[in-house]
């Protein structure tokens, strides 16, 4: 019976295990006995660590151990140091077996960053070209506070998961122009929420706000408030996703977007403003958005 | 806090994220910018519609594969340069 416990509490529990006292019948030798990793790679394979970030100054750390042909265990260390953008690390473990590997952001990244991790086998170091590997071992999205890595997770696509939450400052236009917003290279959008402020001069005219969705090139959305904004006023715009348009007469108006409204690179987020006149002007707009990575350009 | 970055090409200003410790943010200028303002007349209805030129000389911040270094990426075009504000 278990004992201790808080004060007032009465030691409780499952009694101990019965344990079974017959011999066993099979026996191992643990020389004999190959590693349960099939990850065996030899003298002039190499492991190569991509990794893709939409941090300046990611670091990481990555910790592994494989088992020699001697039947020793050894642990080895690499760090990628500062990088931004992307990094591509090599590591040789002349012969053995890989046995684990985990990965961590050595240096916490801000709000919104993510790190995203491709561990791969080469065949020849000296002929390594990035993209070009003889196999996969294991990719996924590597936390700050936490490890991730192989055998432990599965696998993930740099497209699962529920993205990283990101609140993005954008451009402030110059005066006299409109909005426009563009999802980077490498990236995949999910817009939840955009705001921005159009102040008017006194120039007299009915400005109408539209936000406009293309794809770099052609737009496939175009939509515009059905309220005009005068002279000298000063209107927020939300952009929201499922919703009509709504206008609070207090200052604010929301005008819809698709839901969802899901973006890659190079669509972009634009207004479109009639009558625009040229001392106008918009604010920063301040866009919440679910973001991946994407591997395509 | 990141400091600004003023684009010489369209007059936009935003967030310099160049330094270790920020999300990346990549500018691109609009590809059209008004050429002419709409005109109106003393009721303010519009009298001539607006009209748009390119924007001249363009910043792209978005990166692309250096087709010198394919393992390198460099920013799509320089357009009319930057200024730290």
């Amino acid at each position: 019976m278990a004992v201790g416990g808080a004060v007032k509490t009465p030691p409780n529990g499952p009694p101990p295990a019965n344990p079974q006292s017959s011999p066993n019948l099979v026996s191992f030798d643990p020389k004999a006995v190959v590693p349960s990793q099939a990850l065996y790679l030899q003298r002039n394979d190499t492991i190569g660590f991509f990794i893709t970030t939409n941090q300046t100054g990611c670091w990481v750390r990555i910790n592994y151990r494989w088992l020699t042909p001697d039947g020793e265990i050894k642990e080895g260390q690499l760090d990628t140091g500062v990088f931004s953008g992307f990094i591509f690390k090599t590591i040789t473990l002349f012969e053995g077996w890989l046995l684990s590997f985990a990965a961590q952001q050595f240096v916490i990244g801000p709000a919104g960053s993510w790190a995203f991790l491709q561990a791969q086998i080469y065949r020849g170091a000296a002929e390594i070209t990035l993209g070009d590997p003889d196999g996969i071992i294991w990719q996924g999205y590597v936390p700050g506070y936490i490890s991730n890595g192989w055998p432990g997770t599965p696998s993930k696509e740099i497209g699962d998961g529920p993205g990283v939450l990101r609140s993005i400052t954008g451009t402030v236009p110059g005066a006299g122009a409109d909005i426009s917003e563009v999802v980077p290279s490498q990236r995949r959008w999910t817009l939840l929420g955009l705001k921005a402020t159009l102040t008017t001069s006194a120039f007299v005219t009915n400005r109408i706000v539209r936000v406009l969705l293309d794809d770099g090139a052609n737009a496939f959305y175009l939509v515009g408030s059905s309220v005009a904004q005068v002279a000298s006023t000063v209107i927020n715009y939300t952009f929201t996703p499922g919703i009509p348009f709504y206008n609070d007469l207090n200052g604010s108006m929301a005008l819809p977007i698709p839901s969802p409204t899901q973006l890659k690179s190079p669509f972009r987020i634009k207004t479109n403003t009639l009558t625009l006149n040229a001392t106008d002007q918009w604010t920063a707009p301040q866009y919440l958005v679910a973001e991946w990575g994407t591997w395509d350009l | 806090m990141p400091g600004r970055i003023k684009c010489l090409a369209c007059g936009g200003i935003y967030p310099d994220t160049r330094a270790p410790g920020n999300v990346a943010y990549f500018h691109v200028c609009p590809d059209t910018v008004i050429d002419q303002y709409a005109q109106v007349d003393d009721k303010g209805n519009v009298t001539k519609p607006a009209t748009f030129k390119p924007t001249p000389n363009p910043r792209n911040e978005i990166l692309k594969r250096n087709p010198d270094n394919p393992r390198e990426y460099v920013i799509t075009s320089e357009g009319a340069g930057i200024v730290e504000i």
